[in-house]
């Protein structure tokens, strides 16, 4: 068993391994500090492990967001949304009613526009 | 008579005055640029995220002297010709090289999908509908406004051709006029409806995109970063060991600008907030909707709002493409 190996068995928490982290992160820097690049070479590719790792416990937390049925409901009701709106642009469904209105509100406006002449 | 028509035509075109979704152009322009920017960036994070990990797990494969096998013709078939299982059903393409680990045994793919990939479609149907608001706000020429006008100036010409006299010409130029602005008032008091109405049905699924994504963009910028401070342990070793060899100078100080440089690029993209960004987009979809229900809120008010988050958005870019620049 590697070293990187016994680290990912004992680690119960994302917390756990980035203290992990922070301790062979001290050991890199002061193995650069003394010149020995062998050491640092060494320890940065335990390093991969441990950030390899960390990347893993991120992507399972990633997951339980994405598979809510929170972030399927919200797909579904901004699509549905733009589907409306491209209704309303294109007047597919809602201008062709507003039009309906409009042409009732002229109907009224003549009636008025009538009058109002036969008045003059 | 007259005076009891005109006041009555002169309250209709109050009513219709009212709300306009003209003053909106801009404010609902603004959140719909911001969206389809943090869209843009969130994407970016994604799909560097995933290309970080690809590369994190062949690189600890060649640490831990794991070897990377690549697929069989049985899993990515080369010829058109669908793969088949033993049972003869169509089986599914996977090109994936495997890492075998020789002290376990164990053979598995690696893995290169995206994490998320639920949220990108999220950010997808978020950019439509902020796409779809701006065109709602911004449309000038449906055609059934074109044909209501018409209508209206056909209806005011028939007007005018069955009475003659000056005066009443001049009254039924006016009427056409009149009718003109009126139906366009009208069709765009109509859009403002539309308008708030959308903008107050998507408000919740807005907040959740955007508080879901916030959360997401973290932990990928998280990895990212994690990954590139890797880079850059790595960088630094380099430089020693060029330095301890005692080689070509220029080299060795090449090889230093580069650690250096990485590391500073590195500080530029942690110093950005990614959630801070997304926050905003909720919240300036939030006040578009206050001022949409309340039209005595300035419109100016929530685009001086989406300008900031406008400016966020374009750092978090800048920082992103600075990193992206330094691969």
């Amino acid at each position: 068993m590697s070293v990187a190996d016994l680290l990912h068995a004992v680690c119960a928490t994302d917390d756990d391994l980035s203290s992990y982290m922070d301790v062979v992160d001290d050991e890199i820097h002061d193995a650069t500090i003394a010149g020995n690049d062998k050491l640092a070479s060494q320890l940065t590719s335990v390093l991969t492990r441990l950030t390899l790792l960390a990347a893993k416990y991120d992507r399972r937390q990633i997951t339980a967001i994405d598979d809510s049925q929170e972030v399927v409901d919200a797909i579904k009701q901004l699509s549905d949304a733009s589907t409306y709106m491209d209704d309303v642009i294109k007047g597919n469904k809602k201008v062709a009613d507003t039009l309906g209105t409009v042409t009732t509100v002229l109907g009224a406006l003549n009636g008025v526009a009538n009058k109002f002449i036969a008045k003059a | 008579m007259q005076t009891i028509c005109l006041a009555g035509l002169a309250v209709t075109a109050a009513i219709l005055m009212g709300c306009s979704t003209v003053s909106y152009q801009k404010p609902v322009s603004a959140l719909s640029d911001s969206i389809s920017a943090t869209k843009t960036a969130f994407n970016a994070l994604s799909e560097e995220e995933r290309k970080d990990y690809v590369t994190l797990q062949i690189r600890d494969a060649v640490d831990e002297g794991k070897r990377i096998a690549a697929p069989t013709r049985r899993h990515c078939p080369p010829e058109k010709r669908p793969a088949t299982t033993s049972a003869g059903s169509p089986a599914q393409i996977d090109c994936r090289p495997t890492i075998y680990d020789p002290r376990t045994k164990e053979e598995k793919p690696i893995e290169v999908n995206a994490a998320a990939p639920k949220l990108l479609k999220l950010a997808d149907a978020l950019d439509s509908y902020g796409k779809g608001l701006g065109q709602l706000a911004a449309a000038q020429d449906i055609a059934a406004l074109k044909d209501a006008i018409a209508k209206a100036g056909a209806g005011a010409a028939t007007l005018a051709a069955t009475v003659e006299g000056p005066a009443i010409g001049a009254a039924a130029g006016a009427t056409l006029d009149f009718v003109e602005w009126l139906v366009g008032a009208y069709l765009d008091n109509q859009r403002f409806r539309e308008l708030r109405h959308i903008v107050e049905a998507s408000d919740p699924s807005v907040a959740i995109a955007a508080k879901d994504m916030a959360q997401v963009a973290q932990l990928l910028k998280g990895n990212i970063a994690r990954k590139r401070a890797l880079d850059v342990h790595e960088a630094s070793n380099t430089f020693l060991r060029l330095q301890n060899a005692g080689g070509d100078k220029a080299k060795t100080e090449a090889a230093g600008e580069a650690f250096v440089s990485g590391a500073l690029d590195l500080q530029a993209f942690l110093e950005t907030d990614v959630t801070e960004t997304l926050n905003n987009v909720r919240e300036g979809h939030a006040k578009l909707l206050e001022s949409l229900k309340h039209p005595e809120i300035d419109p100016a008010a929530v685009y001086a709002a989406l300008d900031t988050l406008r400016t966020k958005v374009a750092a978090m870019r800048d920082a992103f493409v600075k990193l992206e620049a330094k691969k």
